[in-house]
C-alpha cells in the first residue's frame, strides 16, 4: 500500500512539475505556426527524458551518488569542470526564462509590467529555498502545477480531429517557413529534455535515501508520470493549433498565448491561463536554482542538503542565492522573456551531449552501477534523439539569429 | 579531433546558410502573414475585452504591443528590397491594421464596450480558409 501510494504521488509530481515556460512557449508556438505537425518533436523529446530520468534515479539508488558527484568521481576534476560550467550558465538562462514567464503571468493578473515583478519573483523563490526543505519544494509545488490539467481539459473541449493529431506523431516536412519549422523542434526538444531535471531528479533521490528496491518504483514513476506530462504539452500545442491557426495568429510575443483559453472557458480561462504559467514557472525556478547548486556542491565535494540549515551549508546556499539574482537581471533589463525562452531551449539542445554523453558512459560502469547497467534500448534512444536534437540545433540556431 | 568537428559544423551550417535566402515571394508573404497575424490579434482582443473575458490593463498593453508591432514591421518593409507596388500594398494593409489597433486602443481605455463591439464586428475576419491552405497544415 506504501508503495502504492508513493507511486502515485511520484506520477502526479511528475505531471504538475512537467509543463514550464519553455515547454509551454514552444509547444504554442509550434502549434500556431504549423498547426499539429511539430507533435512528434514533443513526443521524441518525452520519450528520451523518460529514459534519462530513469537513468537518473537508477544510478542515485544503486550508486547512492548523485549524477554530479558520480561524474566528478568518474572523469575528474578538470573534465568535469565543462558539464559544470555549461550547465551553470544555461541553468541561469533557462532560470531567467522561467522568471521571466513569472512575472508575465503577474502581469496580466495585475497590469504591472513584468520587470518589476522579477526581483520580487526571485526574492520569493530565494525564500523559499532558504525556509523550505526539500519535500515541500518537490511536492508541494508539483502539486500546484496540477492546475495545468487545464490544458488538456481545453484540448477535449475544443474536439480535435485526434486522427490528424496522429498523423502529426510522426516526423514530416515543413511545408512552409522551414527553418522556423526546424528551430522549433529543436526548441522543443531543448524544452522536454532538460539536463536540470536529471540533476534535480537524482540530488532527490539520495536526499529520500533511495536504495535499489526503490528501482521499479523509479521506473513506474518515470514512465508514467513524464508521458502523462508530455501529453499536457501536446495539449497545449492542440489548443493553440485550434485558437490560433483559423484566426491566422502566430504568436510573436507572450501576450498573444495569454488568449489560448478564453475562447472556451471565457474570463476563468485567463486567470486559469495566468496561474498556470506563474505556478508552472515558479516550481521550475524552484528545480534549476536547486539544480545549479546540487550540480556546484556535489562537485566540489561540498556540504548540500536543502532539509539542512542555510548556515550549515553556506556554500550550497550561495549558489542558489547567486543564481536567482544572475536570473532576475536578465529579466529586470527588460530582454524579450519569449526570446530568452526559445533561445536557451535551442541552446540547451545544442549542449545536451557535454551533459548526456557522460551520464550515458556512467549508466554503462559496472563500477557504479553493477548489474543495472543500461541496456542497449536505452543507449540507443537517447543516444539516437540526443544525436538528432544536437544536429537539428547546430543548423537551426544560427540560421534563426541570421534570419532575425 | 577539433579540426574533424569543425569541418563536421561547416559542413552542415554552410549549406544550410546557402539555401536559406528567401526569395522575393516568401519576403512579401512573410509581410504579410505578421501583418495578419497582429491584426487578427486586434481583433481577436477586441472581442474578447467586449466579451469581459480579459482585464482592461491587459486588453490595452496588448492593442499598444500590435500597434508597435505593426510600426516597426512597416519600417523594416522600408529596408527591404522588394518590387515599389508590392511595397506600397504591404505598406496600405499595414498602415490600416495599425490604424484599427490604435482606434480600438482608445475605444478600450475609454471603456467604450460598444464602439470595440461595432469594431470588430466590422473588421475583416481572417481569411482561414486560405490560411489553411497557404499553410497548409491540416
Amino acid at each position: 500500500m506504501k508503495k502504492i501510494l508513493e507511486i502515485t504521488l511520484g506520477i502526479v509530481t511528475s505531471i504538475g512539475g512537467f509543463l514550464e515556460v519553455g515547454s509551454l512557449a514552444t509547444a504554442a508556438q509550434a502549434g500556431a505556426a504549423f498547426g499539429f505537425q511539430l507533435i512528434w518533436a514533443i513526443l521524441l523529446g518525452t520519450i528520451c527524458l523518460i529514459f534519462l530520468v530513469e537513468m537518473s534515479g537508477r544510478l542515485a539508488a544503486v550508486s547512492k551518488q548523485t549524477l554530479a558527484g558520480a561524474m566528478r568521481d568518474r572523469f575528474g576534476y578538470p573534465f568535469f569542470l565543462v558539464p559544470l560550467v555549461t550547465m551553470s550558465l544555461l541553468g541561469v538562462l533557462v532560470l531567467a526564462s522561467e522568471l521571466g514567464g513569472l512575472s508575465l503571468a503577474l502581469q496580466l493578473v495585475t497590469g504591472v509590467a513584468f520587470p518589476w515583478w522579477a526581483p520580487l519573483g526571485a526574492f520569493a523563490a530565494w525564500l523559499l529555498l532558504w525556509k523550505g526543505t526539500f519535500s515541500v519544494i518537490e511536492k508541494g509545488a508539483s502539486l500546484l502545477g496540477l492546475i495545468t490539467v487545464v490544458f488538456v481539459v481545453a484540448a477535449f473541449r475544443l474536439h480535435p480531429d485526434w486522427a490528424r493529431a496522429a498523423a502529426g506523431s510522426f516526423p514530416s516536412m515543413p511545408r512552409h517557413e522551414p527553418m522556423r519549422y526546424w528551430f522549433i523542434a529543436v526548441s522543443i526538444m531543448g524544452a522536454s529534455i532538460a539536463p536540470y531535471l536529471l540533476y534535480f531528479y537524482s540530488a532527490g533521490a539520495v536526499e529520500d535515501r533511495w536504495n535499489e528496491t526503490d528501482v521499479p518504483v523509479n521506473r513506474i514513476t518515470a514512465t508514467f508520470g513524464m508521458s502523462f506530462g508530455g501529453a499536457l504539452s501536446v495539449a497545449v500545442l492542440i489548443v493553440a493549433a485550434l485558437v490560433f491557426v483559423p484566426r491566422g495568429i502566430r504568436i510573436e510575443r507572450f501576450d498573444q498565448i495569454a488568449l489560448m483559453l478564453t475562447p472556451i472557458m471565457g474570463r476563468w480561462g485567463f486567470v486559469l491561463f495566468a496561474g498556470a504559467l506563474g505556478i508552472a514557472c515558479f516550481g521550475a525556478m524552484l528545480e534549476i536554482a536547486l539544480s545549479v547548486a546540487y550540480l556546484t556542491a556535489q562537485g566540489f565535494g561540498w556540504q548540500w542538503s536543502e532539509d539542512a540549515r542555510p548556515r550549515d551549508v553556506a556554500r550550497f546556499s550561495l549558489v542558489y542565492t547567486i543564481t536567482l539574482v544572475a536570473g532576475a537581471l536578465i529579466v529586470v533589463i527588460g530582454v524579450d522573456p519569449l526570446a530568452i525562452t526559445l533561445m536557451s531551449m535551442a541552446l540547451t539542445s545544442a549542449l545536451l551531449p557535454i551533459a548526456i554523453v557522460p551520464f550515458l558512459i556512467l549508466m554503462n560502469d559496472r563500477h557504479f552501477v553493477g548489474q543495472h547497467g543500461n541496456g542497449w534500448i536505452s543507449n540507443t534512444v537517447v543516444c539516437a534523439i540526443v544525436g538528432l536534437a544536437f544536429v537539428l540545433a547546430v543548423v537551426s540556431i544560427p540560421l534563426e539569429l541570421l534570419g532575425s | 579531433m577539433l579540426l574533424r568537428w569543425r569541418v563536421l559544423c561547416a559542413a552542415l551550417i554552410v549549406p544550410a546558410i546557402a539555401c536559406s535566402g528567401k526569395s522575393v515571394a516568401e519576403r512579401i508573404a512573410e509581410h504579410d502573414r505578421v501583418r495578419v497575424s497582429w491584426e487578427q490579434t486586434t481583433r481577436f482582443v477586441g472581442a474578447e475585452w467586449a466579451d469581459g473575458a480579459i482585464p482592461d490593463a491587459y486588453a490595452a498593453r496588448t492593442l499598444a504591443r500590435a500597434g508597435e508591432e505593426l510600426r516597426s514591421e512597416d519600417q523594416a518593409l522600408g529596408k527591404e528590397k522588394i518590387p515599389d507596388r508590392e511595397r506600397a500594398r504591404l505598406r496600405e494593409s499595414l498602415g490600416a491594421a495599425r490604424a484599427f489597433a490604435d482606434t480600438l486602443g482608445l475605444a478600450v481605455r475609454a471603456r467604450d464596450r460598444e464602439t470595440v463591439m461595432r469594431l470588430v464586428k466590422d473588421s475583416p475576419r481572417a481569411n482561414a480558409d486560405s490560411l489553411l491552405r497557404q499553410a497548409a497544415l491540416w
